[in-house]
Formats: structure tokens, C-alpha cells, sequence
């Protein structure tokens, strides 16, 4: 059977949204915060395993043990999405960026879209802390990049857009 | 509307009823917006508004310049 490639060259296919309040507000493009300028994205999903020896095996006999999850991101600085939109009524994410909920060590729900975010299209969504920005800018590459990394509390789950 | 998104609301309609509903960028809209939104043909309409713009002679001159170069190409 031939493989059905994901392919995102239309643009706005691979997207992540940031919510603080819940899982719901991440599903909204509207309350979200969408991570705009996104140059790649990596998910982890990285189980460890243990390994054992027994007398009657002349190899190593191996299980996994529970799965470090993490997404990481390279992302152009954009100045809404990295230091917030600082509106109350916004979700938090979106009120304080990026920069604002990895200072503040603020829990994010997110959904990382792999084709888009129409209906039926394939999306995992979780709980995680932003970490690991680290923002640069030279004047041979003189547009602030980031990269990015969600520390995810927990598992991954598959869902479909509504 | 991206053509993705065209192409996904179309398939969409073919077995959508009438309570459906379909997500453009996670926001739900009935099978009556769906239509409307795909439905439009304003394509002929700006066709014809740009070439009230374009002016006779304007055209007159390219055309001249063109067939100037043309002439002193084939010569060569």
C-alpha cells in the first residue's frame, strides 16, 4: 500500500496553540495563542527502557518504562506571541507570550496540528511548561529566532477537529 | 479561503446534513455557510472591471515597440 504523506507545503498546516486556562481554549484558533513565524517542529515521544539479563538467554530481554514527551520548535521572535498581548481578558498565554508564561512558569494546554485545522484534521494535544527559550539575532541573520521546547506533564492524545 | 480548505469543504458537503457543521481554522460553520462561502463566482465580474482600466494606448505602444525590436532581429 502506498504511503499517504502529510504534506504541508500550503501553509498554516503544522500549527501549535498555547491556551493556559484548558484544553478547550486551545482548541479555538480565536482564544488560542498561535504560535505564528514557526520554522520547524519536533515531537518527542521518547519512552526509556530497562533492559535484563537472565541465566537461560544468551541476549538481553527489554521493556520500555514511561515515555519522556516533549515538542521543540524553532520560531522567528514575533513581538505579540513572544511578550503577550497584555489584554486582561485574554487567555493567559496570550496575554503574556511566550517569554511571560516560561517566566511565570505558567502550565499550557497545546494542540499541534499536523494538516491543518479544518475540519477532520489530525491533531495532539497535551499539558506541558515552555522552557528552553533562547532568543539570537546577528547581522548576518538579523531576525530574532527562538527555539522553543514544552516539557509535556504526561501523555500525548490524538484527536480530530470537530 | 485556502484551496486545501476548498477542497475539504467540498468533499464535506457531498455527505454533510443539514445540522453539520464544518471548522475553518477550529470555527464551526452550518452547511448553509459552507455553500455560501463556496459558492460565489465573482471571477468574470473582475475580468471585466480590469480591462474598463487598461487604456487603448497603452497598448498601442508596447505593441509598436515590439514589433520594432521584431523587425530589427530579423534583419540581423
Amino acid at each position: 500500500m502506498p504511503a499517504t504523506p502529510i504534506n504541508v507545503s500550503a501553509a498554516n498546516e503544522a500549527v501549535l496553540h498555547l491556551a493556559a486556562a484548558d484544553a478547550a481554549t486551545a482548541n479555538s484558533a480565536v482564544d488560542a495563542l498561535v504560535v505564528p513565524g514557526m520554522q520547524d517542529i519536533t515531537i518527542n515521544n521518547s519512552t526509556g527502557v530497562f533492559r535484563f539479563k537472565t541465566l537461560d538467554n544468551t541476549a538481553e530481554s527489554a521493556v520500555t518504562t514511561p515515555a519522556t514527551n516533549q515538542l521543540s520548535l524553532n520560531a522567528i521572535v514575533d513581538s505579540t506571541a513572544f511578550f503577550g498581548t497584555a489584554v486582561a481578558l485574554d487567555d493567559d498565554a496570550k496575554e503574556n507570550g511566550l517569554f511571560g508564561v516560561s517566566k511565570n512558569k505558567t502550565k499550557v494546554f497545546f494542540n499541534v496540528y499536523f494538516d491543518g485545522t479544518d475540519s477532520n484534521s489530525k491533531f495532539l494535544s497535551g499539558s506541558g511548561f515552555v522552557s528552553g527559550l533562547a532568543p539570537t539575532v546577528n547581522m548576518d541573520s538579523p531576525v530574532w529566532v527562538t527555539p522553543v521546547t514544552i516539557e509535556v506533564d504526561g501523555d500525548f492524545t490524538q484527536h480530530d477537529v470537530a | 479561503m485556502k484551496q486545501r480548505t476548498k477542497d475539504r469543504a467540498t468533499e464535506w458537503l457531498k455527505t454533510a446534513k443539514s445540522k453539520d457543521t464544518f471548522s475553518i481554522n477550529t470555527v464551526p460553520h452550518t452547511k448553509k455557510e459552507i455553500e455560501d462561502l463556496l459558492g460565489g463566482k465573482p471571477v468574470a465580474e473582475v475580468k471585466e472591471q480590469i480591462n474598463t482600466d487598461i487604456q487603448e494606448e497603452s497598448y498601442g505602444d508596447m505593441e509598436q515597440e515590439h514589433d520594432e525590436g521584431h523587425t530589427e532581429e530579423s534583419g540581423e
